[in-house]
């Protein structure tokens, strides 16, 4: 309970300040937020529990209510993380679907999908991305792949290989 | 210990996923998946009702625990599908980045990026997967909707948007300030 209370208060945080000035590093903004408030609460409920409160006894008391805390706390907080990837890029997938929605029952042909998405749609702004993210760098009109870039896709390319299947995308 | 069981099928959820994706190369990805998220779910369940027949059981209201220990793979492993086996699989910025890696220093431009991967492949191999699974139909050269759990999912994410970027798309939303 007290995980989940925690996740909705950092996500009620997160909107309010998302939309008065979404940070430009919108995923160093997410862990900073969710990683504050987690340092926050825990350092005040260590806090109440050795001040005694009597509100305190709700509160996580044992070592093992601390680490099934925290556990809960950052699962949420990673698959928060996830969806949220689909939130800052809109997925070609969902966009298919919402634009054939759209039309009514009417449908969508293969040649008005591709008018609509283009690759400066589709391609362009995910290198944007990659060079904000510090994944690449464009360099003399080229884009080089940057050294926090090759980790990157060589963990990738490794678990893929793993699993035995082809390049994806 | 028994509050590591989330990591601990997390662990079992993807070496699972390894073993079916070897063993089993020709099931649906999807199958190998559900399968795998399952195995793990049994080994957080079998750890569960050891510690609720065990010792431990003095500590106040246990099932509590084991149900906040479900909750957390069942997190973890919404993460691991999503955030690491989907995009390996779909996801655009990484496949960029493959491409970048395969060209080593030279890097490539912007038209040999596109050569490689391009809005066409992206559109085509998405409406591959959709038909596949059912959620569209190809009618008269046109695509249909057929059955509505993405699009679900694609509203969904459209509500976050609006309340997160006040607007339903990126492109709505304008770019983050800069720094």
């Amino acid at each position: 309970m007290a995980a989940a209370g925690l996740f909705l208060l950092a996500f009620a945080a997160q909107a309010v300040i998302w939309r008065r000035r979404r940070p430009r590093a919108q995923y160093t903004g997410l862990l900073g937020l969710y990683l504050g408030a987690f340092v926050l609460v825990t350092a005040g409920l260590v806090a109440a529990r050795l001040a005694c409160a009597e509100a305190a006894r709700a509160l996580p008391q044992a070592p093992l209510d601390y680490a099934t805390f925290a556990l809960l706390y950052v699962g949420l907080v990673l698959a928060f993380g996830t969806t949220y990837s689909a939130v800052q890029a809109d997925s070609p997938t969902m966009s298919v679907l919402l634009a054939v929605e759209a039309t009514g029952g009417r449908g969508l042909g293969l040649a008005e999908l591709l008018d609509r998405f283009t690759d400066r749609v589709l391609v362009v702004p995910r290198l944007d991305d990659l060079v904000l993210g510090g994944l690449a760098r464009l360099r003399d009109g080229r884009y080089v792949i940057a050294p926090r870039g090759v980790l990157f896709a060589r963990t990738f390319v490794l678990f893929r290989r793993l699993l035995g299947f082809e390049r994806g995308g | 210990m028994f509050a590591l069981s989330p990591l601990v099928g997390l662990g079992a959820c993807v070496a699972a996923h390894v073993i079916v994706s070897r063993l089993a190369p020709a099931w649906p990805r999807a199958r190998g998946v559900v399968v795998s998220v399952l195995a793990g779910g049994g080994v957080v369940l079998t750890l569960g009702l050891r510690f609720l027949g065990g010792p431990a059981t003095a500590a106040s209201a246990p099932a509590g625990y084991v149900l906040a220990w479900g909750l957390t793979y069942l997190a973890l492993a919404y993460t691991y599908v999503f955030g690491f086996f989907n995009v390996s699989e779909t996801a655009r910025r990484l496949r960029l980045l493959v491409e970048l890696l395969d060209a080593g220093p030279r890097g490539l431009s912007l038209d040999e990026v596109l050569g490689a991967y391009n809005a066409r492949m992206i559109v085509e191999a998405r409406l591959r997967r959709l038909v596949a699974g059912g959620q569209l139909a190809l009618a008269d050269g046109r695509y249909v909707l057929r059955w509505s759990l993405g699009l679900s999912a694609a509203k969904l994410l459209v509500g976050i948007k609006r309340l997160l970027l006040r607007a339903p798309s990126e492109f709505g939303a304008g770019p983050p300030p800069p720094r």
